[in-house]
């Protein structure tokens, strides 16, 4: 036997699919379209919630600013800025989501590699310190709220704060961190060796 | 009216359809998921063709979409994995067999020897028994024309060996 009888073997191989473009190129359109709704669909919703809390923040600081010192506006800002960033990052994925299947195979996987890196690095390090300036930010807007109120009364709002934003924290950081840090890690070992093996 | 983009993809199917349907079925076993990656390599092409600049022959570049779509396939779907069946499974029907169901046997022994080659060898050895040059094969992949003709001469000997190992059970 012989590399050659093999290969006459499989290009002789039927093939089971018709090139019927007209449907197909219909199918493809309408899947595409369907692709395109979704991840816009995705966007818009996120987009919209956020927007109201953004406007509902707005509400807040109009209502209240001439009762509350500097820490009342300077947390507002920050809240909203942390919004404002965050539906920015959202729509520029939308926007500029490339997949660069058109490079080589072994620069596909370059490609695939940092982002999953910079996935990984979203998971790990920036939602800490989204969730730091979040925190930080309640901690500023609760202390200036509540500065009429007992030492007592302050200590447990911030503590309520606290422990919320430590709770999400902890409650993503065991039941979902892990298994999405899992999953990106099996898809960095896989990839890594996939280019090896093509380089070697 | 047709567009440029519906021509081109036109065309593309045409001449493309059956060399891409074949690398699906190097790169995994089962005919069904098979025809899931064809169908998302088709997508991946329409999808892409609005981009495609000319800086590569189409060739290259549909394979390219072929290959790196087929390695992000396997990515999302783990499951998709050939596990190995059984070999009263495998080998059933030779003693029995007419001429063509011989070589569907054959054809069938030759995806599941593929099926034992790592992944990245699967990719190349498509592109091998697409009749691919060593040099195209290094610009699909991104690899240097000398290791390329090193690897696909070892994994082409391991296929023979595999397909020899098959015959003597």
């Amino acid at each position: 036997m012989n590399f050659e009888e093999l290969q006459k073997s499989w290009q002789g191989q039927p093939v089971n699919v018709i090139p019927d473009t007209t449907n197909l190129k219909s199918s493809l359109q309408t899947r595409w379209e369907q692709y395109q709704r979704k991840l816009f669909k995705q966007k818009m919703y996120g987009s919209i919630l956020l927007l109201v809390t953004l406007a509902w923040l707005g509400w807040v600081y109009l209502a209240f600013r001439e009762q509350f010192r500097w820490p009342f506006t300077a947390s507002i800002a920050a809240m909203n800025t942390l919004i404002l960033v965050y539906i920015f990052v959202s729509w520029k994925s939308y926007a500029f989501k490339k997949e660069n299947l058109e490079c080589s195979s072994t620069g596909y996987i370059s490609y695939q590699l940092d982002k999953l890196k910079w996935q990984r690095k979203t998971v790990t390090l920036y939602t800490w310190v989204y969730l730091v300036l979040l925190w930080l930010s309640l901690v500023m807007y609760i202390s200036e709220v509540a500065a009429k109120g007992t030492v007592l009364f302050q200590c447990v709002a911030v503590l309520v704060v606290t422990t919320y934003v430590l709770g999400v924290h902890l409650w993503y950081r065991y039941k979902k961190q892990q298994k999405v840090l899992a999953e990106i890690d099996e898809m960095i070992t896989d990839l890594r060796q996939i280019r090896q093996e093509l380089t070697d | 009216m047709l567009t440029q983009q519906e021509i081109l993809f036109n065309e593309l199917v045409k001449t493309h359809h059956a060399s891409i349907y074949r690398i699906c079925r190097a790169y995994l076993y089962d005919v069904s998921h098979a025809d899931d990656l064809y169908q998302e390599i088709l997508f991946q092409v329409w999808k892409s063709l609005q981009n495609f600049k000319g800086e590569s022959k189409v060739g290259t570049w549909i394979y390219r979409i072929a290959v790196n779509t087929a390695i992000s396939f396997n990515q999302k779907n783990k499951k998709h994995q050939f596990v190995s069946l059984p070999d009263f499974i495998q080998v059933p029907y030779e003693e029995t067999l007419l001429q063509k169901q011989e070589q569907e046997s054959q054809l069938d022994q030759l995806r599941y020897c593929i099926s034992q080659l790592e992944t990245s060898d699967r990719l190349v050895i498509s592109l091998v028994l697409e009749d691919k040059s060593y040099k195209e094969i290094a610009e699909i992949t991104g690899t240097n024309i000398n290791n390329t003709g090193v690897k696909i001469n070892r994994i082409k000997a391991r296929l023979v060996k595999l397909m020899e190992n098959r015959k003597g059970i």
